[in-house]
């Protein structure tokens, strides 16, 4: 989502605009899911962490600052207190990745009726090793990729939020996390 | 959260065909994301119905101190009580959460009505005494929230999760 877009949905929904807070939540609630899926949640932790990001905002709606960094303030906020959950560790348990893997079967959304031809089950089986590639990339890199593959396309000021790392360095850490990715893949022929 | 500019990241190579590669392969992440880790429809909707806690009357009191980040940790204390304080202009709400339930109290002291917020949706409600103490007795579930009536004025607390 563009800054002026959130500046005006922003302004809009502080003003009363129950539209423009839902166009907000759809334009902006894959970033904040990417972040807390970024740190590698719990289910519970993870839902707890985006609805208070969201709760948060909420609140703050019409306080806040910078209305077209709206995408960077929830994502920092996010990105908080997910490390407020690792940091109570005793709290933190690790996501089964390969519960993840097994939504693509379970779960009835548009895109699996998409996938329901015998083309398609080549496709699926393609996203499938793409996926568990990625999930077996070291931190840093799937850290940073799974924020930056939030629909809309993040900025990297978002990504820096999201992440806290400078917004100079997510153009080659980018670069240098996909070539490995690429690598694992033409490793495995599924490329 | 580890620094992502030490070790090994950069390096001399060049990325070959490079942006163009490097950007349909994230293109197609994106697309993986989407099918196989969207946003679960039901917690989408509760951000959705989150606007409800737009509240332009209340003073939002803001989080000065969390134990979990500003203090040390102690010594052989198994599961130590989070410690918050929340300020908004001169009321100050100090707020202990353990396993066993919630206590607070509002400075300066004063009764108040207070809400403990968990969602959208209003949330119980308790009263302090004229010390401004109050208790409840089991935890916030999640995130929460509390909404103060003293006289006139009316303050929430950031959100927050226990």
């Amino acid at each position: 989502m563009d800054r002026t877009d959130a500046g005006a949905l922003v302004q809009a929904a502080a003003d009363g605009d129950a539209a423009a807070w839902k166009a907000l939540v759809e334009g902006l609630s894959p970033l904040v899911w990417s972040v807390v899926r970024a740190h590698r949640l719990s289910d519970a932790d993870a839902h707890e962490v985006y609805q208070t990001a969201w709760f948060r905002f909420a609140q703050h709606l019409g306080r806040i600052r910078e209305p077209g960094k709206a995408g960077a303030w929830l994502a920092s906020t996010a990105r908080h207190e997910c490390l407020k959950v690792i940091r109570s560790s005793r709290r933190l348990t690790l996501t089964d990745d390969p519960q993840i893997l097994d939504r693509v079967s379970e779960d009835g959304t548009p895109e699996q009726s998409l996938l329901d031809s015998e083309e398609a089950a080549a496709q699926s089986e393609r996203v499938r090793r793409l996926w568990q590639e990625f999930e077996e990339l070291g931190e840093r890199c799937r850290q940073l990729l799974r924020v930056l593959m939030a629909t809309p396309p993040p900025s990297y000021q978002d990504v820096s939020a999201a992440l806290g790392i400078a917004v100079g360095s997510i153009g080659p850490l980018r670069q240098r996390c996909l070539r490995r990715l690429r690598a694992r893949l033409e490793a495995r022929g599924a490329i | 959260m580890s620094d992502m500019n030490d070790d090994e990241l950069f390096d001399e190579e060049s990325w070959g065909d490079d942006g163009l590669d490097a950007g349909l392969l994230e293109e197609e992440l994106r697309q993986a994301a989407a099918v196989l880790d969207p946003v679960p429809a039901e917690l989408q909707q509760i951000a959705v119905d989150a606007y409800a806690l737009h509240d332009l009357d209340a003073r939002v009191a803001e989080l000065t101190f969390d134990s979990l980040v500003d203090a040390l940790p102690v010594r052989g204390a198994g599961d130590p009580p989070r410690m918050l304080t929340f300020q908004a202009g001169e009321v100050t709400v100090d707020v202990e959460v353990t396993a066993h339930g919630l206590m607070g109290q509002v400075l300066p002291p004063q009764p108040a009505r207070i809400e403990v917020l968990t969602g959208p949706r209003p949330g119980s409600s308790l009263t302090s005494d004229d010390l401004g103490r109050f208790t409840a007795d089991a935890p916030p579930p999640g995130p929460f929230a509390l909404r103060l009536r003293t006289g006139g004025d009316v303050v929430v607390t950031e959100w927050l999760r226990a």
